[in-house]
């Protein structure tokens, strides 16, 4: 009796379509479309060319994924990634042997990514202005230490980890999946990773409800400049070069396929099956522009575009919605 | 229940910020089992108080005694560690999570690194029931209503440990009567020994739910009663220090309007689902209030008059004259103000200041090509200023966040004259409003009234509708169910009609 | 409580002195710290021939600037500004010979009031967060440069169009003529108009203005088309003065002009600002740029020193009393 008056009507869906429903359903259209036009599209050697290219961009999606999440943002993943590839190049082979120049690569791209931490919870600067600050400094500092050029990558070893295949599987997909698995029950089954959309949900939620809402931010931070770092290395394997101007543009890219996948930039809501859906999609989209011989001046424009068009419909349904219920 | 120990017991507290002593020798005694009411206006102390009770702030003097023995709260780690839980109106909660997870926020019980969910949801749901509240802890906050989202709040604490339990205008944004669920709550909670301070405006939900009260007037203390032997004036009159008037009871009732002189004219308004067949007159010079019960679909009529809800059907009409009102925009230009319910996030610009939040959206007439006439600009707020007493300390440049609420919602007032509108319509005209200040914006009310303006207000405080309108209608479940003038009008008879004639 | 729970109690008659120490008199220390160091450095700082230098290498960033500063007050956002400004330029050159030199740009300026104009209706008509949106945007809007230019560079030589960003009028270059005109006529209109007076109110609290009847959508377009057209106007500009149009052009320059702006002091939220405070960031920064330059050393330092600065001046401001660091504060 009570309990009825209070309950708020049950939510009216317009369209009751589960999101990630909907971008898998967006994904199968834009396929066929592609194969439709371009017979090598679904040709095994193209999808396995695909499947190459999606750890760049995929592995630091997670990083910006949980970020998101906590309600921040972190715009300079693109030139950590950079900075790894270059620290690493300089370091093989005069200094340190391929594996542990690499591991300075990745120390390089953590501690960039803890900066970035401490001075959002310490100085209390926003994330965006932070990160945008060491999305230029970073990349300044690539572009310094490497003396703006191209350092070779040449190990055999090392090409493996961009190039090579595992049963026919490219080796970095393998390894983005790998990562997208563990850092799945991350999110959805530890505390830590239930803190940070806590975090996201409500800041003051969260503090009042003792979670260290510092310490958690600085892990996470820490991460995404973590795998971020770990793009960068799949990045210069795949070029075989530490290049100080790799991954320009790779924010836009991996915010792109999150925003995509259905991750909010308000946080508290995000889920990385969608970002996966993402990033293939994306990637796919690049692609199929390109078996189709557009001009790869396109690809941007349409990036741009499938960003827009996703976002806005989405942000369309809830207007709707929410008009429906007042 | 009330024995001999007090469980909390503050005495002589002394405190004083930059040289101005806000709180000077107050004592407080909260039994164990008990409800203690904590009264008194803005500015009295009780905020300050209680921040020193939870560690927010420090006291200068006095002491503070848990079962006699004394305490030292520095930080609110130290309250909580003595078992001292806040419960803010405002709700803090993550929207996108469950129940489960918004309860049990970073103490989720986990086998090893990963989460047990089942147990979770079990431990939320036995938290529930503790306190008997029949939801499902699997639902996400984002769809729970106001009042279970302020439950979900009161059985947080709880878990953890709590001895006394402070709210703070727990009650603020429930919908009118309906406290049951909470209050059903609170009981549960005292059964298992938790103490309650609960600190509130509204009178007559102290007299249901607390057992004495305390009030604070100025920084003192005026003195502690027992609810049951007091009555509600006794209880404004020891807030205020005098007599309290609510309204002119003798104000002179203008003789019926027909429909083609009234002002606004509302005709068979329908908005499926929500409100049907409202038909409502109001004249020139009438105040005709509005009361209404949960759900019952008032508040949107007003919000429908002003454009910010569509309409299925109906007609509105203003001097006679039917107008098509589809957002603010051409509500004003129809001649329609709203004072809206939260005036900080609804009605003000809180980073600018008086003069700036007078004149917004007020801007033709105060200027010449879009370039503004400073002196006039300053002589129009000035005159509104002196009209309706709004009171700040140094001049229209006070930015608008340092005036009191009901300056502010003079402020609100002020833009909506200066529109020169016909017709004001009020959502909780004195919500968040000093009692003592509350007369004088009724005063302001019916003044204006009196000068012609055509005044529709809603408001969930049945007193106030009593004691102000001329004329007063029931909504229930979306349809007018009472028509009563002031001389007709009761408490019971409104709370029947809006009820559905159902109690 | 319900009121002024965190505020002290009205009857407090002592309030601290607010030392608003960004957008103002921190800044203008900063600023004249840095000057300081930079002439002990190079001799050819104070010279007079690159005092000149400064305001026109500003010039172009200032243009955008000062329009996106009052999008930010009203609570937008526009990071596509610097694809605007190539593809604008990009557009000038290629159809030059068709539609003549003048013809060219204006249709250039077209391309910017377009971009403004989608920019806007996503905001404001479809709900995309100005973040998103611009990112988008910039993201189409610089494919679109390199596609309509083939991915080269295109020249510009027309020697009347070539006096816009080299010419001078009065001894005065031409380009910082025009800056000057534009800042002067922004912080006019932002302090002593309705429409600045609306800017501030719909930063300030966009819900309480539109109840207050207010027509919020409207405005915002209107901000948003601003800054497209300024960065039109600053692409012509900048292609008039190089000589060519390239593709690749102003990369980056986004960050700069947000960078400049909130080093000012303006808060990423809205409602708060100046045009005056955006004017010293933008100083600062442009002077930086000059003293890399003469002390030759390379841009990539400068790029770090941007970083730097920013977080700098940001973080200072946190540590002090200031009442525009609470709106840049991270919300934790």
């Amino acid at each position: 009796m009570l309990q009825e008056t209070i309950s708020r009507p049950a939510r009216l869906s317009f369209i009751k379509i589960n999101p990630t429903v909907a971008l898998l359903v967006a994904f199968a259209l834009t396929c066929l479309l592609f194969g439709a036009f371009a017979p090598t599209f679904f040709s095994l050697d193209n999808v396995i060319t695909i499947a190459g290219t999606l750890a760049v961009v995929g592995i630091s999606a997670i990083g910006m994924t949980m970020i998101l999440i906590t309600g921040g943002v972190d715009l300079s993943v693109g030139s950590v990634a950079a900075l790894t590839g270059v620290t690493t190049s300089l370091l093989w082979p005069s200094v340190l042997p391929i594996w542990l120049a690499a591991g300075v690569g990745l120390l390089a791209g953590l501690l960039v990514g803890l900066f970035n931490g401490l001075v959002i919870t310490r100085l209390r600067i926003n994330p965006l202005i932070t990160t945008l600050a060491t999305y230029s400094a970073v990349r300044g500092l690539a572009f310094v230490i490497s003396g703006s050029q191209d350092n070779q990558l040449g190990d055999p070893g090392f090409q493996f980890l961009g190039r090579g295949n595992l049963l026919g599987i490219p080796f970095s997909l393998i390894l983005m999946l790998v990562l997208y698995l563990l850092f799945y029950f991350v999110l959805r089954h530890t505390r830590f990773g239930r803190n940070l959309f806590a975090i996201g949900g409500s800041p003051d939620a969260a503090r009042l409800a003792g979670i260290n809402i510092r310490w958690h931010l600085l892990v996470a931070y820490g991460l995404c400049g973590l795998l971020s770092a770990l793009s960068g290395l799949v990045s210069a394997s795949q070029l075989a070069a530490g290049r100080p101007q790799a991954a320009f543009g790779l924010e836009f890219a991996v915010i792109a396929a999150v925003v995509l996948g259905g991750t909010s930039l308000a946080g508290g809501k995000g889920n990385l099956l969608g970002t996966l859906i993402g990033v293939v999609l994306l990637r796919t989209l690049d692609n199929g522009l390109i078996q189709l011989n557009v001009s790869s001046f396109y690809q941007d424009v349409a990036r741009g575009v499938v960003l827009l068009l996703t976002v806005g419909i989405d942000q369309l349904r809830l207007k709707l919605e929410k008009a429906r219920q007042k | 229940m009330i024995d001999g120990t007090p469980l909390l017991q503050m005495k002589d507290i002394e405190k004083s910020f930059y040289g101005v002593r806000v709180l000077d020798r107050v004592s407080l005694e909260l039994q164990r089992g008990e409800v203690l009411a904590l009264l008194g206006e803005n500015g009295a102390g009780k905020s300050t108080l209680i921040k020193i009770l939870n560690g927010d702030y420090q006291k200068d003097g006095g002491a503070i005694l848990i079962d006699a023995n004394p305490v030292q709260i520095n930080q609110p780690r130290d309250a909580e560690a003595l078992g001292i839980r806040m419960i803010y109106q405002e709700q803090h909660y993550a929207p996108e999570l469950s129940v489960t997870e918004n309860l049990l926020m970073g103490h989720l019980p986990s086998r090893g690194l990963l989460i047990d969910w089942k147990k979770a949801h079990e431990q939320a749901r036995e938290q529930l029931t503790l306190l008997k509240v029949a939801l499902e802890p699997t639902r996400l906050m984002l769809n729970l209503s106001v009042v279970e989202r302020q439950i979900v709040e009161v059985v947080k604490t709880i878990a953890s440990n709590a001895r006394i339990i402070v709210m703070d205008e727990p009650t603020a944004a429930f919908p009118p009567n309906e406290v049951a669920l909470l209050f059903g709550a609170i009981r549960a909670l005292v059964k298992q020994g938790i103490s309650i301070i609960y600190i509130s405006h509204r009178l007559d939900e102290i007299a249901q739910i607390a057992d004495r009260a305390t009030v604070l007037r100025d920084g003192k203390l005026v003195g502690t009663r027992r609810v049951a032997e007091v009555t509600q004036r006794d209880l404004v009159q020891m807030m205020v220090g005098h007599e309290v008037t609510r309204g002119t009871s003798d104000a002179s009732i203008p003789s019926s309007t027909s429909a083609t002189e009234a002002a606004l004219s509302v005709n068979k308004l329908t908005r499926a689902g929500r409100f049907s067949d409202i038909d409502i007159q109001v004249g020139r010079g009438e105040i005709v209030g509005i009361f209404g019960l949960l759900g019952a679909g008032h508040e949107m009529i007003i919000d429908a008059l002003f454009g910010e809800v569509p309409i299925d059907s109906g007609t509105i009409a203003i001097d006679g004259s039917t107008v098509s009102i589809t957002n603010p925009r051409e509500a004003r230009r129809a001649g329609i103000g709203l004072v809206p319910a939260d005036r900080k996030v609804q009605g003000l610009v809180l980073d600018m200041n008086v003069r700036e939040n007078v004149t917004l959206s007020n801007w033709k007439p105060l200027s010449r090509w879009g370039i503004f006439r400073r002196r006039a600009e300053q002589q129009h707020v000035q005159d509104w200023i002196n009209r309706l007493g709004i009171r700040m300390a140094g001049g229209m440049a006070t930015k608008i966040r340092f005036l009191s609420g009901g300056n502010q919602q003079k402020v609100v007032l002020a833009r909506w004259l200066e529109a020169n509108v016909k017709v004001l319509l009020l959502n909780e005209p004195t919500w968040g409003v000093d009692v003592g200040a509350r007369g004088d914006i009724y005063k302001q009310l019916e003044g204006l009234a009196a000068q012609g303006l055509a005044i529709l207000l809603v408001s969930s405080d049945l007193d106030e509708v009593l004691s102000v309108s001329h004329r007063m209608l029931t909504v229930y479940k979306g349809r007018l169910t009472g028509h009563f003038s002031r001389a007709e009008a009761t408490r019971d008879g409104l709370l029947h009609a809006a009820a559905g004639g159902t109690l | 409580m319900s009121e002024n729970a965190d505020i002290r109690p009205a009857t407090s008659r002592f309030r601290l002195p607010r030392i608003d120490f960004s957008g103002g008199v921190g800044l203008l220390i900063l600023y004249g710290v840095m000057v300081f160091i930079i002439s002990r450095l190079s001799p050819y700082f104070l010279g007079p021939r690159n005092l000149v230098n400064v305001p026109v290498s500003v010039a172009v960033i200032g243009m955008i600037a000062i329009f996106s500063t009052m999008l930010m007050i009203s609570g937008g956002l526009d990071l596509s500004v610097g694809a605007t400004t190539a593809l604008v330029g990009v557009i000038a050159a290629s159809l030059q010979g068709t539609l003549g030199v003048w013809g060219a740009a204006g249709l250039g300026l077209l391309v910017g009031v377009l971009v403004g104009l989608i920019n806007g209706l996503l905001v404001t008509r479809v709900g995309i967060n100005p973040l998103i949106t611009t990112l988008g945007m910039l993201s189409v809007v610089r494919g679109l440069a390199f596609v309509f230019s083939g991915g080269l560079s295109i020249a510009m030589l027309d020697k009347d169009f070539a006096q816009l960003g080299r010419g001078s009028i009065l001894g005065l270059p031409i380009i910082v003529v025009v800056v000057v005109i534009m800042f002067v006529a922004a912080a006019l209109v932002m302090r002593f108009t309705t429409y600045g007076r609306a800017m501030y109110a719909i930063g300030g609290n966009s819900r309480a203005s539109h109840l207050a009847g207010l027509p919020v959508k409207r405005y915002q377009m209107t901000a948003y088309i601003l800054s497209g057209l300024s960065a039109a106007i600053a692409g012509l500009f900048l292609t008039s003065r190089l000589g060519t149009a390239a593709p690749q052009a102003s990369t980056g320059l986004e960050l700069k002009v947000v960078a400049a702006i909130i080093l000012g002091g303006t808060s990423l939220a809205g409602g708060k600002g100046s045009l005056f405070s955006t004017l010293l960031g933008v100083l600062i920064l442009g002077t930086l740029d000059n003293a890399m330059t003469l002390l030759s050393i390379s841009s990539y330092y400068q790029q770090i020193a941007l970083g730097v600065i920013l977080l700098l001046a940001v973080g200072l401001d946190q540590l002090r009393v200031g009442n525009l660091s609470r709106l840049l504060r991270s919300r934790y």
